[in-house]
């Protein structure tokens, strides 16, 4: 079987009466999971042996799409989360590019799959588990096999499989207008998932909060490392996804994982109050820079858990290095840290020489975590990731952030921000380049820019569009069609027509002056 | 004009308005009954309290706030129009 596989058996048999999942008020034993997910692994064609075959999973976060999870893995398929929560637009981009030979529905979403199969060339299986009856329209597709709940009844036989298996393709944000597919191993998440357990000495009486997205890395994090160790996922309703506190009361829930900027709007609730997370024993935080002093405060509501700040882009697999608070949060924003075994971080300069301590650069990251490149763009991944060896290290492939950091002996890694124009927006990964070339297309005009505005911890607060000669008609048709294929988080708040794009000594827009344009008419607008 | 005494209906409207921009896609299927997380993100749902909270000229207080306030368009409005 492959890695996950093998163990998600191992838990199902050893835990077969326990709690794997709490979703939509319902419990579900990791024997319940199991039998679910070997029917569904039934449905799938038998995998091409590659370990590149892909199943697209197009579901709310609910019982279909967790099972589709673990029968992807039986069945020797890398899973594609589709969330409904990203526009349409999106999901057909990414259809277009991935092409799985099955997609998995839920009824929430079954109303957009014509929408989706649009994009779907070669003849593909369709897996409707909790549909009775096959809907009319997927007449309209007869290249397709439709299978409803009554004709998934046979269990799958586990597939064999190895760690270079893909275990997903996560999506992440292409600066050229189209999202790019990061292909992640077995080995990769199960060398995670084993840093992580040691890390935070996760166990079967775990119960772990689940807020992110499936499309977002780190449902990994939850997901995995909950059903490694028999532990419990509970998948936090839409409802309370806001403010949680409630629900993780409610269940006395211990493993905390988040973006830091859910930190931010439970303190904009009035949320973190002493003890507010009294249960809660260990907290993992990633994806953006995290405020010194809101570490401090989730520290007073939170009183009895470890916390964490983790580090790493999708392409390293979650996160690759760790710095505990309890070693201090008296920073503006907190460090990096150090890597887990077996991981390993060089800073470099522009000409990829290691740098001396305190000095900033690059970092590049090394080790088993480290992902096999871009789904079908060897021009990307040549880019990206470089075969070099440095002295002291044992990696010799690594992949280049675009992050600068420093190393402070002592502490560990500290960021000192991007030396690409990539961003992070509440922890979902955004190339400032996608964005214009979304308003280019749509606005029909050469000279645009998106730049982000920060706030104090450096986190992102907004972003603005500059477009030259942009009217007001042509605003209102780009921001109607962007909106279909960008996410809520992608698109700029403010969008200013300006007379002539400020270009610097060099030739190139010169964004600081944006940023000076942006301060003077939101002071005039407010 | 700047208006921290926005009733109800006006408030949905707001909300709404909003709704629509960010989801042009929706915009036609959107009524006060909307939960709103089904969308928008969370994070945008904060943006989205900077918006009204421009709108109204005034700062919301949600320490009262529970999830069943949040969760659509209707109990949202009624929600910030009796604070």
């Amino acid at each position: 079987m492959t890695p996950l596989a093998a163990s998600f058996v191992k838990s199902a048999t050893q835990f077969r009466d326990k709690a794997a999942l709490w979703v939509d008020g319902e419990n579900y034993t990791y024997g319940d999971l199991h039998e679910f997910a070997l029917r569904l692994a039934g449905g799938f064609p038998l995998s091409s042996k590659s370990g590149f075959d892909t199943c697209a999973i197009f579901a709310h976060r609910s019982l279909v799409a967790y099972a589709a999870i673990a029968a992807c893995h039986l069945a020797r398929y890398a899973y594609v989360a589709l969330t409904p929560a990203q526009p349409i637009g999106r999901s057909q981009s990414i259809i277009t590019q991935s092409q799985p030979a099955v997609i998995v529905v839920d009824a929430k979403c079954l109303k957009s799959l014509p929408l989706l199969l649009q994009k779907v060339r070669g003849p593909t299986v369709i897996l409707l588990p909790d549909q009775d009856a096959i809907p009319d329209w997927a007449a309209d597709f007869p290249q397709h096999q439709f299978l409803n709940k009554s004709l998934l009844t046979s269990p799958g036989e586990p597939q064999q499989g190895s760690g270079h298996d893909l275990a997903y393709v996560m999506y992440t944000s292409g600066s050229t207008g189209e999202p790019k597919g990061v292909m992640v191993s077995h080995g990769n998440v199960a060398t995670y998932v084993r840093n992580v357990v040691d890390h935070f000495s996760y166990s079967e009486a775990d119960r772990f909060v689940h807020l992110p997205e499936l499309n977002f890395d780190l449902s990994v994090h939850d997901l995995f490392s909950a059903w490694s160790v028999g532990g419990t996922l509970y998948c936090v309703p839409q409802e309370e996804v806001l403010i949680p506190d409630g629900f993780v009361k409610r269940h006395r829930l211990t493993a905390w994982t988040s973006v830091p900027s859910a930190v931010l709007i439970l303190k904009k609730f009035n949320k973190l109050r002493t003890d507010a997370f009294e249960s809660i024993r260990a907290s993992m935080f990633c994806g953006e820079p995290f405020p010194g002093a809101l570490a401090a405060e989730w520290m007073v509501a939170a009183p009895n858990s470890r916390v964490d700040n983790f580090y790493g882009p999708t392409e390293a697999t979650v996160a690759v290095t760790a710095y505990p608070c309890s070693r201090g949060t008296d920073f503006s924003v907190l460090p990096l840290g150090e890597p887990f075994a077996g991981q390993e971080a060089v800073v470099c300069d522009a000409d990829l020489r290691p740098v001396s301590d305190g000095e900033t650069g690059e970092l590049l990251l090394g080790g088993t975590q480290v992902s096999a490149g871009y789904w079908n763009r060897p021009d990307l991944t040549d880019a990206q990731f470089i075969e070099r060896h440095f002295p002291g290290l044992s990696s010799g492939r690594w992949y280049r952030t675009g992050d600068l950091a420093c190393n402070q002996a002592g502490i560990g890694l500290i960021y000192k921000g991007r030396a690409t124009r990539q961003i992070k927006i509440h922890g979902y990964r955004v190339e400032l380049g996608e964005i214009e070339a979304t308003l280019r297309k749509f606005s029909d005009k050469e000279f645009v820019a998106v730049i982000s505005i920060h706030g104090s911890g450096g986190e992102v607060l907004y972003l603005s569009a500059f477009i030259e000669g942009l009217s007001s008609d042509a605003e209102k048709f780009m921001r109607a069609e962007s909106a279909k294929v960008l996410p809520n988080y992608m698109m700029p708040r403010y969008i200013f027509s300006i007379d002539a794009m400020p270009l610097n000594s060099n030739g190139k827009i010169d964004y600081a002056e944006l940023g000076r344009i942006n301060e003077r008419r939101i002071k005039v607008g407010s | 004009m700047k208006d921290a005494s926005k009733s109800e209906v006006e408030l949905a409207s707001l909300i709404l308005g909003y709704l629509c921009e960010a989801a042009p896609d929706q915009a036609a299927s959107l009524t006060v009954d909307a939960k709103i997380l089904d969308v928008i993100d969370s994070f945008s749902f904060v943006e989205m309290f900077g918006f009204i909270e421009a709108e109204r000229g005034a700062a919301i207080d949600l320490s009262k706030a529970g999830p069943q306030d949040l969760e659509t368009v209707q109990s949202f409005a009624r929600f910030l129009s009796r604070i």
